[in-house]
């Protein structure tokens, strides 16, 4: 019986994993090649990229709030990789003060794919974001 | 191997009822070891019905918590898995802010008041000690709810109306955040407690009451006269004997100064990971104690040695970490810096 229960368990997350967003550990931040950044400005945005190349999406978030950005699905992942998350600290030095989350992503495939954010506090039960940012990937 | 969205679901809360069974006690102590603690039932509850996207993430979080033996859960959402670098770059509180205050944390004196009052605390709590707790002395204040980026001034109110309480007695007070914000240097976009504090006392000034000035989640002007209340503050100050505000305390001097004056304010590391938490002992990224990063406050209500953790008092309601707490292992995500503590007025 145990067996069969750890069979389901791996099936059910390799499906899971498979199908859905992951991301990858955040402590490498130091790679430069990117060359289109968004500052989340507008809540809907049209991004051109060429293939293989990285791109971030910046967007202002207080951390300290208890609020973060993420990313809503996994759509993207047929055309665009995530290659990275970090965090900017802010400049001010003071706690609750702005920051930056910074989401690198990769052209991996010719198409067409949208990111969608979500601006939320995770804990919170009525799960509705606070704010939403959308941007339609082309990757040409 | 893909199945449909129901199964996948149906297979999900599956394996959390798996990880629920090996983390019985008596089951395969390895796998224990990897995933505790057990998930509290509010939050499996609340996950059941998560977005799919939100359970794959904790999916991924609990298995990076598991491969290096992390201490704590997740639970409920969304929010990325492992995350957030601390880049380089750390701004401080300014260096000629941190020399003037350094300069009056080593050259003060507690005003008589002051030392009258901290022998209350000092026959309750015992820095050598294995385990404290304050709130079991009653001098915690219940959990709030942060409207905006003023956590800094949460971190504030919430030792005073400690002290308030362990020096005065009778019920809990509820002061306001919102009138300190309006009226010290900081705002919905950030600050520091320690200017609460100074304000406070270097001014005389007293704080309203939460209901007078409740927290609106904007910036409002610093109103003019005196509330009617008497919430002043005799003294403040450093915890770290240097008076080095941007220093990380060590564990021994926040102990002693837990016991000596109350809950002590203290800055820290917050991350997509932090927000997360529901229960277990957080212990995410050693501290950096060449250049700490913080950006947000809390306050250190207690410690564990067993655990080797602090616990601390957030600002983000009961519905995060445990009822509103969470235990923070010692020398992690920077906690410990800009650690501050005030007397309140014995009235």
């Amino acid at each position: 019986m145990k067996f069969i229960v750890i069979l389901l368990f791996l099936a059910a997350c390799g499906s899971s994993s498979g199908s859905k967003e992951t991301k990858k550990d955040t402590t490498n931040t130091s790679q430069t090649d990117m060359s289109i950044q968004t500052d989340g400005s507008k809540n809907q945005e049209d991004i051109h990229v060429k293939l293989n190349e990285r791109f971030d999406v910046r967007l202002n978030a207080v951390m300290g709030t208890g609020n973060s950005w993420w990313l809503a699905d996994s759509a993207f992942k047929s055309n665009l990789s995530l290659d990275t998350t970090f965090t900017e600290v802010n400049s001010s030095g003071k706690d609750g003060a702005p920051e930056v989350q910074v989401f690198r992503f990769k052209g991996i495939a010719k198409g067409v794919t949208r990111l969608l954010f979500n601006y939320s506090q995770p804990w919170k039960k009525d799960d509705k974001p606070s704010d939403t940012k959308t941007y339609n990937v082309t990757v040409e | 191997m893909r199945f449909p969205k129901k199964v996948q679901g149906t297979l999900l809360f599956i394996c959390l009822l798996t990880i629920q069974s090996f983390a019985q006690p008596g089951v395969n102590p390895n796998l224990k070891l990897a995933i505790q603690p057990q998930l509290p039932q509010k939050y499996l509850l609340r996950e059941g019905n998560a977005p799919a996207a939100v359970k794959t993430q904790l999916l991924t979080q609990r298995s990076m918590i598991s491969q290096q033996k992390l201490l704590f859960n997740v639970g409920f959402t969304s929010v990325s898995g492992k995350n957030i670098a601390q880049i380089t770059g750390d701004k401080d509180v300014p260096t000629a802010e941190v020399v003037r205050i350094k300069q009056f944390a080593t050259t003060r004196v507690l005003n008589p008041a002051s030392l009258n009052n901290i022998k209350i605390f000092l026959k309750l709590c015992i820095a050598s000690g294995k385990t404290y707790d304050a709130r079991n002395n009653g001098y915690v204040s219940p959990v709030k709810n942060q409207m905006c980026g003023n956590c800094w001034a949460y971190g504030a109110v919430g030792v005073y109306e400690a002290s308030y309480k362990r020096i005065n007695g009778g019920s809990f007070i509820n002061a306001s955040e919102q009138h300190a914000e309006n009226c010290v240097d900081g705002d919905c976009t950030g600050g520091n407690a320690y200017k609460v504090f100074e304000w406070m006392v270097n001014n005389n000034k007293n704080l309203n009451t939460e209901v007078a000035s409740p927290d609106a989640g904007v910036n409002q002007a610093c109103p003019g006269g005196t509330p009617a209340t008497n919430y002043y503050a005799t003294d403040w100050g450093i915890v770290d004997p240097s008076g080095d505000i941007n220093k990380i305390a060590s564990v021994a001097d926040i102990k002693a100064a837990l016991c000596k004056y109350g809950p002590i304010s203290v800055s820290l590391w917050v991350t997509t990971l932090f927000q997360n938490y529901t229960n277990g002992v957080f212990n995410e990224t050693p501290s950096n104690y060449a250049a700490p990063t913080t950006n947000h406050a809390v306050i250190i209500v207690g410690w564990d040695d067993d655990k080797g953790a602090w616990l601390i008092k957030n600002s983000w309601g009961t519905d995060w970490g445990e009822d509103g707490y969470m235990w923070i292992k010692y020398g992690t995500n920077n906690v410990g810096k800009k650690a501050c503590w005030v007397i309140a007025k014995k009235s």
